[in-house]
């Protein structure tokens, strides 16, 4: 089989392209799976640390980060859809009323 | 309750009734509730007296704790009072002549059309604050009572605030009082230090465990606060302003009770100052100094309440003198007679100034023994007492410091040569005074006054007024009898448990009485006698020869009418020079500073301003900033030496 | 390796064209790839029971979601052009920087070691076993001994858990309906 480290540079090499998606996408479902895809990653690199540490605990944390990653979905959507109905837009760059 | 805390309460009482009902009152009814108060107070300080007359010497020291006041780590002070032969005299005094003017003041103020209401209640505030001063049984308790009577003297000076000379008097006092407080609270600061405690017997059983440095410079700061309450040289010259008050105030504040505060700490804290001979040393210089300047500047002054002024100053040099060289017990002493006569003296002042409508100038005055006889007789008890006249009460006090700085070991003749030589002087420049005012002819009408109200009429002195004169002449009279030397050593008994005598100054205590003391005694009266002569002779027999002797001694004249132009160098000393500081530090360092802050100001705004446009409002910025807040944070720990 | 390699070309290559795919759906399904192909290397960590709950409730439960809502929005939306100049160039400068600085996290690991090989497979579950019953039994199923965990060590944030998606439901309720009266 392959080495442990292999699954953390995957695990790595997932998020890093999560991490672009959420930049460079202005769709923000798209965001959005970008972040449920840098979940992915750190929970592969949970169950890799389970292994290589010989924990049950990675695979628990992962587990939790599947729960709350579901959690947040639901809200997350509801919040875009809500945002849909009021502003008849879903694009990220829509929304700067931040602006200082 | 213990007896001694109605002398506090009750007075307390009349300043809060007066105070928050006061409005509710007839015109009168301040001043008698305030004068019941305060007799009231005297009542129970008689009492308290008793009392302590049947206990045995011994037992006559006792500290009654109401509360614990401060407590703080370590440190802790009590809301308690003292009560030994000392304080007891004291509140005797501070609460007998305090009626006693209070009584005088309803006549006085009578006609005040307002103020009367806020002359009264800060008369018993001053009580109140000066009882604390002198129950006290630690130095911060005292300390609150001492900024009392600094405040109580400052509202009642700036009475007719109305008037300027009157609030920059006011200004004036409170100022210099405050350099004193400020001394005397470092000086407290330094003893907690030192001695781990503010309580007098924390501190006096500990005297001996410090270094006479930290004494000297313990004792000096307390001086520094004694010295400013009491008028002494160099912080004298807020007391002959101080003069701007009442009468009744100028009497009770500034010349029987608060200015011997100063006295009462001295001699409250002689186990310290004992173990520091450079401050008794400086005491006791400072003391001639201000006797003889007193006495001096007091000769030329025409206003009748500054001579009064400038002798409440000389008199209180005696006392400084007295206590630096040991005989503390002849201070006290003439603490009490100068309480008395001084008092009757500015109270016989005042019914001069009421009589003839509010003007204090001797040059205006005159003739005025056959109108007003009440004031002649006591003017000139009063008088006699001061020039120690036998057997007049000052006769016996003032010759007991004189006869003290002769021959106490701290003290040398010059020394001794100076306080009788003032002697002679007071008596002229107290009788200069008297004369002016009550003999010769009548001047009102030569000089123009610059009072409207006054017709040359007359005002002829309340029963209110000339029963004070008369308790106060009585006392005035014979209250010196109480220590004759050889004959009765009643007072310096009844002080004995207070002042246990230093060793060196045992063998010829104050009152060892003798050929000495009756010689020096005798030479003391006749010297007064002469300094009477001289001004008879001057002011009455020849009075042209006066104005011919101040013309030829122009210089000198101007030079003591003037004060020595002390006032005139703390002018050019500290306010020209904080002055000129001040608008030099305006037009430079200001500038600078306004410079700084806009500056600030307008860095942040630009600041700001450059900076808001990173709040782009895009979340896809803010999630690229944290993106690289996460890439620098792990380089950090990769890198960064971790 | 070679199961391991593939796996990772396919879910690498999937997530790339997730992120690039012009359409959402396309996106949608390309993660689901992703997510298959994550839970198949569960498998080969001996995670069975991340495996079960990936395919469940990612691929299954939240790809649905995901699915239902694009088909809301108007799936096949052209995005318009990137108003934010320099943010693209800056963002693969930063990933790379991240990923650079997450291979040499690894390098300097304490457990280089072990990251080297692939360690037998797990003790811990006798270790579970015997937390429960005081000694060492037969060795129990990957998913008891989740189980077991969850319910003992991990009972109180479990339950909290559970807490917070029924918040979540709440949530979503609350904000998906059209007026709240």
């Amino acid at each position: 089989m392959a080495p442990l480290s292999y699954y953390f540079i995957l695990s790595a090499l997932l998020f890093t392209v999560g991490t672009v998606g959420v930049l460079i996408r202005k769709n923000p479902l798209i965001v959005f799976m970008s972040i449920e895809l840098m979940l992915n990653a750190a929970n592969l690199s949970f169950a890799s640390f389970a292994r290589a540490q010989n924990l049950m605990a990675g695979q628990v944390i992962a587990f939790f980060v599947i729960a709350i990653a579901a959690a947040e979905v639901v809200v997350g959507l509801a919040i875009i859809l809500s945002i849909y109905r009021t502003r008849q837009s879903v694009d990220v760059d829509d929304l700067n009323v931040l602006k200082g | 309750m213990e007896l001694v805390w109605y002398c506090l309460l009750l007075p307390l009482a009349g300043f809060a009734i007066n105070a928050v009902f006061g409005r509710w009152l007839p015109r009168r009814g301040h001043g008698i509730l305030a004068t019941i108060a305060c007799f009231g107070a005297f009542l129970a300080a008689c009492a308290v007296f008793v009392n302590f007359l049947g206990l045995a010497a011994a037992d006559r020291q006792r500290t009654l704790i109401l509360y614990n006041w401060v407590v703080a780590e370590n440190f802790r002070a009590t809301f308690g009072a003292w009560l030994d032969p000392l304080s007891v005299l004291m509140l005797l005094i501070v609460t007998g002549v305090g009626f006693v003017i209070h009584l005088f003041a309803i006549g006085y103020m009578a006609d005040e059309a307002e103020g009367q209401q806020r002359f009264f209640a800060y008369l018993n505030l001053f009580i109140v604050a000066m009882l604390v001063l002198v129950l006290a049984n630690n130095y911060m308790l005292l300390l609150v009572g001492w900024g009392g009577v600094g405040f109580a003297s400052f509202a009642l000076i700036s009475h007719y605030y109305y008037r300027e000379e009157a609030a920059d008097a006011a200004v004036k006092a409170f100022i210099m009082n405050t350099i004193g407080d400020v001394g005397m609270m470092l000086g407290i600061f330094l003893m907690w230090v030192t001695y781990g405690s503010v309580e007098f017997a924390g501190v006096f059983t500990k005297a001996n465990s410090a270094g006479t440095g930290t004494i000297t410079a313990i004792t000096l700061l307390l001086l520094v606060g004694a010295l400013a309450k009491s008028g002494q040289v160099p912080l004298h010259t807020w007391l002959p302003d101080a003069m701007a008050g009442p009468t009744p105030v100028s009497a009770l504040i500034h010349a029987a009770t608060m200015v011997t505060a100063g006295v009462y700490l001295l001699a409250r804290s002689w186990p310290l100052y004992e173990l520091a001979p450079t401050t008794l040393t400086t005491i006791t210089w400072l003391g001639a100094i201000t006797m003889v300047l007193g006495a001096l500047i007091g000769l030329v002054q025409t206003n009748i309440k500054r001579v009064l002024a400038f002798s409440t100053i000389s008199q209180l040099g005696y006392m400084f003198l007295a206590a630096g060289i040991g005989a503390y017990s002849a201070a006290i002493f003439h603490l009490l007679t100068h309480a008395f006569f001084k008092a009757l003296l500015f109270l016989a002042a005042g019914v001069v100034i009421h009589a003839v409508g509010g003007n204090e100038d001797l040059r205006q005055m005159g003739g005025l023994r056959g109108k007003l006889r009440s004031a002649w007789l006591a003017y000139g008890v009063g008088g006699l007492a001061i020039a120690g006249i036998p057997p007049f009460s000052g006769f016996f006090s003032k010759d007991e410091i004189i006869y003290s700085a002769f021959t106490s070991s701290r003290s040398n003749i010059v020394l001794g040569l100076l306080t009788l030589l003032t002697g002679g002087l007071t008596a002229f420049y107290v009788f200069r005074s008297f004369f002016l005012a009550f003999y010769g002819a009548s001047r009102a009408e030569t000089v123009s006054t610059n009072d409207g109200s006054h017709h040359g009429g007359l005002h002829p002195p309340g029963a209110t007024m000339v029963i004070p004169l008369a308790i106060l002449g009585v006392l005035a009279t014979i209250g010196g009898l109480i220590q004759i030397p050889d004959l009765n050593h009643a007072f310096e008994t009844y002080l004995e448990p207070v002042f246990t005598y230093p060793t060196h100054l045992a063998a010829t205590g104050p009152a060892a009485g003798g050929a000495t003391y009756w010689t020096i005694a005798i030479i003391a009266a006749a010297l007064g006698a002469i300094g009477i002569g001289v001004a008879y002779f001057l002011y009455v027999a020849r009075p042209a020869l006066a104005a011919n002797l101040a013309q030829q001694f122009a210089g000198i004249h101007r030079f003591l009418y003037n004060r020595l132009y002390i006032d005139q160098l703390y002018d050019l000393l500290f306010v020209r020079t904080t002055r000129w500081l001040s608008r030099t530090l305006n037009r430079g360092v200001d500038r600078l500073i306004d410079l700084l802050v806009n500056g600030i100001g307008l860095l942040v705004r630009e600041a700001s301003m450059t900076l808001r446009d990173v709040q782009s409002g895009y979340v896809r910025h803010y999630a690229l900033m944290i993106l690289a807040g996460t890439v620098l944070i792990i380089a950090y720990v990769l890198f960064g030496g971790l | 390796m070679v199961l391991f390699l593939l796996l990772a070309i396919v879910s690498v290559a999937a997530s790339i064209a997730m992120i690039t795919a012009r359409n959402s759906i396309h996106s949608a399904l390309f993660l689901v790839v992703n997510f298959f192909c994550l839970s198949v290397l569960y498998l080969t960590l001996n995670a069975e029971f991340l495996a079960a709950v990936q395919i469940v409730v990612y691929a299954g439960a939240i790809m649905v979601l995901f699915l239902f809502v694009i088909t809301l929005l108007n799936p096949g939306r052209e995005e318009s052009s990137d108003r934010l100049t320099g943010q693209r160039p800056i963002a693969f400068a930063l990933g790379l920087a991240l990923l650079a600085e997450i291979a040499l996290l690894l390098s300097q690991s304490s457990l280089r070691e072990r990251l080297g090989t692939f360690p037998p497979a797990a003790p811990f579950l006798e270790q579970v076993q015997s937390k429960i019953s005081g000694q060492p039994t037969a060795p129990v199923g990957n998913v008891q001994a989740v189980g077991i965990e969850l319910f003992t060590t991990y009972l109180l944030p479990f339950e909290i858990v559970s807490l917070v998606l029924l918040l979540a439901v709440i949530g979503a309720v609350v904000l998906a309906k059209r007026q709240l009266r």
